[in-house]
């Protein structure tokens, strides 16, 4: 982390940079999962659209649990690795 | 700023890649559940049949087993699911040298790195080696490379 004996400046200059990190992570992950999200939906929206609702594939398995199944793991994801790689890019020394 | 724009748009792509296999990991779950959720002894089923396939291969390769080659490291065996699996597919001729070399660049890794990289790369390369020689055995043509891995 920041060094105590830097000059002040110098302290608030790479705690700058460390929050631009940071942000610029943030909005990938988010770009990203925005991205895969509507893109689940839409094609859910468009299989729904091509069958009835609520299609069963051989009449057993839901296409609402593959699509609810994406989405979930997507977002446990995020909330996993995705905070993970924040915190990382935070801590990260900026070049 | 270009520089900074292709890194940018780099670690968009990874992350598309993680988290599209991800989503894809996920679909599969939402599979698999509802297919137990319909009929729960499918779940049953398929622990059996794992499970027997496992004992076989331990069995087979229990019964294939060579004398252990002794090194100047300090021996630590390989994960025995993994190598059992290469004792049991692999042709004769090439199983040793094969087994031999992923054991040595498994106490190599060991030593630098410790165990549990140690067998995540063990179990990685034996899966692979016995996905080759699966392939080799039913005439794929992606078998091939099986040989190459030996001569390596």
């Amino acid at each position: 982390m920041t060094n105590p004996h830097e000059p002040t400046g110098a302290r608030a200059r790479e705690a700058g940079l460390r929050v631009i990190h940071t942000l610029i992570e943030l909005i990938a992950h988010l770009l990203i999962l925005a991205g895969l999200l509507v893109g689940i939906k839409v094609l859910e929206t468009f299989v729904h659209k091509l069958w009835d609702q609520d299609y069963l594939f051989f009449n057993w398995i839901k296409l609402k649990y593959i699509f609810d199944g994406a989405d979930l793991v997507i977002l446990v994801c995020f909330l996993g690795w995705g905070v993970y790689y924040l915190v990382s890019a935070y801590v990260k020394k900026p070049e | 700023m270009s520089s900074l724009m292709l890194k940018f748009l780099s670690r968009l792509y990874t992350l598309f890649k993680f988290y599209s296999t991800m989503a894809l990991l996920g679909a599969i779950a939402g599979i698999v559940i509802g297919i137990v959720e319909g009929k729960p002894l499918v779940l049953i089923a398929a622990f059996l049949v794992v499970s027997a396939a496992t004992m076989m291969v331990l069995l087979s390769a229990q019964s294939h087993r060579r004398p252990q080659r002794s090194h100047g490291l300090p021996c630590e065996r390989p994960p025995i699911l993994p190598e059992s699996l290469m004792i049991v597919s692999l042709p004769s001729e090439v199983a040793d040298d094969i087994i031999g070399d992923l054991k040595d660049e498994f106490d190599h890794l060991r030593s630098k790195y410790g165990r549990s990289s140690a067998v995540t790369w063990y179990t990685i390369q034996s899966w692979t080696v016995f996905i080759k020689a699966v392939a080799f055995h039913c005439g794929l043509s992606f078998g091939k490379s099986l040989t190459s891995e030996s001569r390596r």
